[in-house]
């Protein structure tokens, strides 16, 4: 069976090109350019789907991306819109959420149940007796949710692009169309965007017969494609609108966000459904929803079709039909009788018959389908049993106003109107058109060739002044368009499965505002957010409450205006990642490089980093020398004047005694006291600082002295070396010995001393050398150009070679400072950790008159409540103590470990700790509540577990190894 | 079957006694005057009524039951926190959830599915451990697990995450539950009711009377209402209230965004957080991706949606989650989040006699609702802080005594 | 996507800003003042007020008169006008 009517011009198909597919095992063929419903039905498919909750037969509503209930799957892709999506060659389509096929749907025995399940039935079943909950929740599980979610599908990602325009007209139809026509010649830039594929909307397939609108239609897209300021995007659909303008458009590449500088928002309006008894069965559609199959497919949805009417709109969609080859017996009116035979003239002239005075009762349906309509009618109000396999529902709309909505935009309902319509915007957003609350189809184009001359005039440009025309002064909406039926059935929402009595006993219930109805019952949650049913949810509800339909106030609509896929909102994979300058010598020698946020580090120069490298690695730097590529650290440059003035506010010491070419720790704190990050501050001259900072905290350092100096009004210049200047650090008693052999300075103790800085030529290579000592050693910390890094680097090697010199990472270094006690901000600090915790009270100068902290420190400085100490562990265990076990004292908690590593140089494991401070004497034994359960006993020493009089690292000669 | 629905089947229009009441008018006087028809306000009417024979209350919310961010969070449980206060608080909460349908005769869908907090770096596996130790230590079941072994409860997840900071471990709490946020509301809302607690909606108050320290009443557009005791629930709007008692505040007021997906079979059976990630998502029994992220950058007093949320966050999962490419998101929106400086509430007595605060409770608060409404109701009634929630005073402030909550501040919900 | 109006570079999109918030600089002397107040205390009603904000592209702090109740910007300068 084939229902396509004869080819005609500007059918949306193309039928020197057949589709075959599948669907539910039946080999369907369709043209190209029919989308997967049109096919269906052109090949005699009425069923299409089956209903969320009732499993019902369900079929085409609307054909405008808000058939919710036809949602399809294939073996690549699920929730597919059948009214929407092109049908593909070769797929093999099935209804989602079915249990053994569409046709005998096991699932669709729930609705012998339906009377047991009433609005909100969930909330009051299941629950007692309590054991029993996850075995209904697991059934409950089962039937939930619609399509499947193919584990093995590939990540679909489409890039998102920005574009900006001067006007961003939404919508093309004929309201968007005359706006962006008005606009073409204006030299403003203007992008049109439609969702659908073909710019036109209703003049296609409402106005097709209508010779001027056609030339309307014609002349508008001839001026819009010669224009070269106008850009079009057909296929977009506008999915929500954020600020300062900003449209996320969605089309077949993916999301073009567009920032306009004035929006025209001309997306029409959503035609709304007539609630009677079956009226979800297939057959039963929006009068339009027949117009667009009609006119862009060629199909013919039904044999013989009944329309109900409650507008103007409903006699020219019959005409329109008719036009198109349809069979429409009987327009069946529910609308004022008094003012029905003026409307209904041309279609009678036109040999359709008009039932005046009608109510519906409802829907006969055969074997799930429509078979019947149902009427009352005449003074007898008898019944009447119009046979038909289509009913076109023509009782009003909808303005498709979320944009608006989401824009600040206020929409009221307008008792005249039977509809809301917008009342105010913001400024730099204009509604036209249907979504304007105009109806006919000159009002429509006047109204968007106002819209356009206010968006240029708000632009300060000027095009043909065009005034708004005036409102009708009737409605095009039925006011209550609501058949109650005792049997029920009437669906209001369609996407979950709501009637009339749901809404009825939420009312009852006490769920009696707009708010509280949705969430209660449910209504408008679905895929298609309530366009077919909140109105008509609102409506029930005025109703039931007594009150205008005005004062029910409605639903926020929330973005988005169709539901987007995941892969078209994520846009490309970037991420950021950082290599230092010496990245391909890690790589070329087999270090476990990992990622340490967004820079990558070696951990060791072994695979998986064993201990057994990270304690050769330790080996090398105690007892001859190493080196380490620090180039992540932060390297700030501070010139000027105010540059002491600046770093006594943000650092917590002093910096008064520090002499030129020196260098010292320094640390900062937040207004709260809490420590935030350390670093390294050398003086080069009076005016001019070097210093460093944490790898983490880089960015925010530079950021945070900037603000400061800022808000000091500071005189001082700070420029963010850390991606000019690398930086590695040469540490171990033979360090002095490799840098000798590459530097013409004098580097003995007495000319070079610890802590001092020098500039000197390293290697050929312009360099700074801070003498450091975080690992505990004699070491130089040598900071060059980038691009410098990595011949520096081999000449260290090179030079290092006789005494045997090797790499060390991240992790034998952790291990070197562990033993020197020196801690590691982030790990063996927290988010709230005051320097009088981790023994840093000696860098906290609370003499000084102004610093970041200052008052917050003084407040904590007397509380000395928790001590951070060195331990040992007593007992050899093969129980590993971990960071983070807690120290127990009898029963209660008083402490947690905060660094723990084997120390080669005291044989045994040695960690730092927080703890109670009355608990922090030397020679206390502490209990560690390992991750089993057991306890391991630990002594309390003195900090630092190595090299306690610094001598290594300051020392003339290489003394004897230690380790 | 519930001898409930057997009644809805056979009995023609029948339908349930009103959930709650919806008095015409205002009183002069109320004993109690509770700010907020949340569920934090609506489990706190509940508990004066039945716990402390109070019935003489007023509940009002500026707009409609449930409607802040109790019908906005993402609905996740658990109490693997990191402070003793914390844990025991939360732990309270979760068994009063356990038995919250039965009490409140609704069923929450209190929904036990174990929840995962990712960790994609070797410090957050360490906060992770932390927490773990805290838990075990409190009692609370809790620990850290290698990538095998979340893979054997989500099999879906994508260890290596991309490319990019691949998954370490994780921190699991297996009691981690989901629950229908608006039926707790809404159940309480029930309960006050029958006891006689009066729910206003829609009545915004504008001002509060305070003689010589002492709460005296409440204005509304309404009319005047003169109390002895108001209790402030509302999330998301605590500085305003605060300061119409002429209190200042901590609280700092930042948008916390979510989003849900179609509803698709259900998969994903355990509640999945990674904080390195910035992201939540669980499934609901409707079968929806319920999606949520850090809270926006900046401070403000709305609840806008934008579009840098639903991408960022869809490029996130991805990463864990690549096939869900092809899923579609639905619905965004925004709620308005409480931020104190320790990330942790602040509840009871304040300086004003008569005011008590249920306050600050960032993007925690629902989890904590039960035990939050129990508290606050032992404060009121006896105008002394509760026990379970004297670290939370407003009055730690003045001292420093903060809740070391932030100490590890991964995002974690 | 919120634009805003860099004093050198012109409209920019907000994701190359930070927005710190309101921050005053730490007084030598409190006053009247506690401690507690001078770091706790935040005046966080919905109003217009000036904050900082980060401009990573420029690399500089901007003051930004904001109106936290509907999130408009209604001005911004350079840090030292």
């Amino acid at each position: 069976m084939t229902r396509r009517l004869p080819p005609r011009t500007g059918e949306w198909i193309d039928r020197n090109e057949k589709v075959s597919f599948h669907f539910e095992g039946e080999r369907v063929v369709g043209f190209k350019g029919d989308v997967v419903s049109s096919a269906l039905l052109a090949s005699g498919h009425r069923t299409l789907a089956r209903s969320f909750k009732y499993h019902r037969p369900r079929g085409v509503l609307s054909f405008a991306n808000h058939d919710a209930n036809v949602l399809l799957e294939h073996d690549a892709r699920t929730h597919i819109r059948g009214d929407v999506e092109l049908a593909e060659n070769g797929r093999r389509y099935r209804a989602v959420n079915t249990w053994g096929g569409l046709k005998f749907d096991r699932w669709q025995l729930i609705r012998l149940l339906a009377p047991f399940l009433p609005v909100g039935f969930y909330y009051k079943a299941f629950y007692r007796p309590r054991f029993l909950f996850p075995l209904w929740e697991r059934l409950i599980r089962r039937a939930a949710g619609l399509g499947r979610v193919d584990f093995n599908a590939s990540t679909e990602r489409q890039p998102r692009r920005h574009d900006y325009c001067d006007v961003l007209i939404i919508g093309a139809g004929a309201a968007g169309l005359a706006a962006a026509h008005a606009l073409a010649d204006s030299g403003l830039t203007v992008m049109v965007s439609d969702e659908n594929p073909r710019f036109g909307g209703s003049l296609d397939y409402l106005h097709s017969n209508d010779d001027h609108a056609q030339a309307f239609k014609h002349e508008a897209l001839q001026a819009i494609e010669t224009s070269t300021t106008v850009k079009t995007l057909p296929g977009y659909f506008a999915a929500g609108y954020y600020a300062d303008n900003s449209v996320a458009l969605v089309g077949p590449d993916g999301v073009l966000y567009v920032h306009a500088r004035t929006v025209i928002v001309a997306t029409g309006a959503y035609e709304q459904p007539a609630v009677f008894r079956n009226n979800d069965a297939p057959g039963v559609m929006l009068a339009s929803a027949a117009a667009r199959l009609a006119y862009r497919y060629a199909v013919a949805p039904f044999e013989n079709a009944c329309v109900i009417a409650g507008n103007d709109d409903a006699y020219t969609t019959a005409l329109e039909l008719q036009h198109a080859g349809l069979s429409i017996s009987a327009v069946i009116d529910i609308g004022d009788p008094a003012t029905c035979a003026s409307r209904a003239a041309a279609a009678i002239a036109a040999g359709i018959q008009v039932i005046p005075n009608a109510e519906i009762s409802h829907a006969d349906t055969r074997r799930g389908e429509l078979a019947a309509i149902v009427i009352r009618c005449g003074t007898e109000r008898a019944e009447q049993r119009i046979e038909c396999d289509g009913v076109l529902m023509s009782v009003g709309w909808v303005p498709a106003a979320g944009l608006l909505y989401q824009a600040g935009g206020k929409i009221d309902y307008d008792d005249v109107l039977q509809q809301v319509v917008p009342t105010t915007l913001p400024d730099g957003v204009f509604a036209a058109g249907r979504v304007n609350g105009f109806h006919e189809l000159s009002a429509r184009v006047a109204d968007g060739r106002a819209a356009a001359s206010e968006a240029s005039t708000y632009l300060g440009s000027t095009v043909a002044r065009a005034n708004r025309p005036s409102r009708a002064q009737h409605a095009h909406s039925h006011a209550y368009p609501i058949s109650r039926h005792a049997r029920g059935n009437e669906f209001v929402d369609f996407d979950e499965d709501i009637v009339v009595g749901d809404l009825e006993t939420a009312w009852r219930e006490g769920f009696d505002s707009v708010e509280l109805m949705k969430r209660y019952s449910t209504i408008g949650m679905g895929p298609s957010q309530g366009k077919t049913s909140n109105m008509n949810g609102v409506r029930v509800l005025a109703r039931l409450n007594d009150q205008a339909v005005g004062a029910i106030g409605v639903t926020t609509t929330r973005p988005f205006t169709h539901p987007i896929a995941m892969g078209k909102l994520a846009g490309r994979r970037i991420r950021r990642q950082w290599r230092t300058p010496m990245h391909t010598f890690h790589t070329d020698h087999h270090a476990d490089v990992t990622e340490a946020g967004t820079w990558l580090r070696p951990m060791s120069y072994a695979a998986a980093s064993p201990a057994s490298a990270v304690h050769r690695e330790y080996r090398q730097v105690r007892e001859a020398v190493g080196v380490i590529d620090v180039s992540t650290l932060g390297k700030i440059e501070l010139f000027g004047r105010d540059v002491i003035a600046l770093l006594e506010y943000a650092y917590t010491c002093s910096f008064d005694k520090l002499a030129p070419h020196m260098s010292r720790y320094i640390f900062m704190v937040d207004s709260s006291g809490s420590l935030v990050d350390d670093g390294v501050a050398a003086r080069f001259s009076d005016e001019h600082f070097y210093i460093t900072a944490t790898s983490s905290h880089a960015q925010t350092v530079v950021r945070q002295l900037q603000l400061f100096a800022d808000q000091l009004a500071l005189e001082v210049t700070i420029i963010d070396r850390t991606f000019q200047v690398g930086a590695i650090n040469l540490a171990g008693p033979r360090s002095r010995e490799v840098l000798e052999r590459l530097t013409d300075i004098d580097v003995s103790d007495a000319a070079f001393p610890y802590l001092a800085v020098r500039g000197a030529t390293v290697a050929g290579v312009s360099t700074r050398l801070l003498r450091v000592g975080f690992v505990g050693e004699l070491g130089y910390e040598i900071h060059a150009p980038a691009n410098s890094c990595i011949a520096l680097w081999q000449a260290l090697m090179e030079a290092g070679d006789e005494f045997g010199i090797a790499p060390f990472g991240v992790a034998a270094q952790r291990l070197l400072r562990l033993e020197k006690g020196h801690l590691i901000f982030g790990q063996d600090t927290d988010g709230m950790t005051n320097p009088f915790e981790v023994n840093l009270g000696w860098g906290v100068r609370l003499g000084k008159e102004r610093f970041v902290g200052k008052h917050a420190l003084e407040v904590l400085k007397p509380r000395d409540a928790r001590k951070l100490i060195g331990f040992e562990r007593v007992e050899e265990s093969d129980e590993p103590l971990r960071e983070c076990n807690l120290i127990i004292e009898r029963g209660g908690l008083v402490g947690r470990v905060t660094s723990v590593e084997y120390s080669p140089h005291r044989g045994c494991v040695i960690g730092l700790a927080s703890v109670s401070s009355e608990l922090s004497t030397s020679a206390r034994v502490l209990q560690v509540l390992l991750s089993n359960g057991e306890y391991a006993p630990v002594k309390v020493v003195e900090l630092p577990f190595y090299d306690p009089g610094n001598t290594r690292q300051q020392a003339e000669k290489p003394p004897a190894a230690q380790a | 079957m519930a001898l409930r629905l057997l009644k809805h089947a056979f009995i023609e229009d029948y339908a349930e006694p009103r959930w709650f009441n919806t008095p015409p008018e205002l009183k002069k006087t109320y004993d109690i005057v509770i700010i907020g028809a949340g569920g934090h306000g609506l489990a706190c009417a509940h508990y004066l009524a039945r716990d402390h024979g109070l019935h003489n209350i007023a509940v009002l919310d500026a707009s409609y039951i449930g409607g802040g961010n109790t019908g906005r969070n993402t609905t996740i449980i658990r109490s693997n926190y990191l402070t003793p206060e914390g844990i025991k608080f939360y732990a309270d909460s979760m068994t009063l959830f356990t038995e919250l349908s039965d009490d409140l005769e609704t069923n929450i869908f209190y929904s036990e599915r174990g929840h995962f907090t990712l960790a994609h770096n070797e410090s957050t596996l360490r906060t992770s451990r932390w927490r773990a130790e805290m838990n075990k230590f409190y009692a609370v079941d809790s620990e850290v697990v290698d990538p095998d072994e979340i893979l054997r409860t989500c099999p879906q997840l994508r260890i290596d995450c991309g490319g990019n900071h691949p998954i370490e471990g994780a921190l699991f709490h297996p009691p981690g539950a989901v629950a229908r946020h608006d039926a707790v509301a809404w159940g309480y809302a029930k309960q006050a009711s029958k006891r006689g607690v009066e729910i206003h909606q829609h009545t915004p108050v504008t001002d509060i009377l305070v003689e010589n320290g002492q709460v005296t009443g409440v204005v509304t557009p309404r009319g005047t209402i003169s109390t002895r005791k108001v209790m402030c629930a509302v999330a998301g709007h605590t500085p305003e209230v605060m300061a119409m008692a002429g209190l200042p505040s901590p609280i700092e007021i930042f948008p916390l965004q979510a989003c849900v997906t179609e509803p698709m079979k259900p998969w994903l059976d355990t509640i999945i957080v990674s904080g390195s990630l910035h992201l939540y998502v669980s499934q609901s029994s409707r079968g929806e991706l319920v999606m949520g992220a850090a809270l926006d950058p900046m401070e403000l007093h709305s609840r806008r949606s934008t579009f840098e949320f639903v991408t960022g966050l869809c490029d996130q999962v991805l990463d864990l989650f690549p096939f869900l490419g092809g899923v579609k998101v639905n619905r965004q929106w925004a709620g308005m989040a409480d931020m104190t400086p320790d990330l942790a509430p602040i509840m009871g007595t304040t300086p004003i006699e008569g005011f008590y605060l249920d306050a600050g409770w960032g993007t925690y608060g629902f989890k904590a609702t039960p035990i939050a409404g129990l508290t606050m109701a032992n404060t009121v009634a006896e105008g002394i802080d509760d026990s379970r929630i004297r670290a939370f005073s407003l009055g730690r402030f003045d001292d420093f005594n903060l809740v070391g909550e932030k100490g590890a501040a991964a995002v974690g919900h | 996507m919120k634009t805003i109006n860099c004093p050198l570079l012109g409209w920019r999109p907000v994701s190359e800003f930070t927005a710190a918030g309101v921050l005053e600089p730490e007084p030598a002397d409190l006053g009247e003042m506690s401690a507690a107040q001078w770091v706790f205390e935040r005046n966080n009603v919905p109003m217009r007020r000036t904050e900082w904000w980060y401009h990573g592209a420029t690399q500089l702090w901007f003051k930004v008169l904001r109106d936290t109740a509907t999130d408009t910007i209604i001005d911004v300068t350079t840090a030292r006008d």
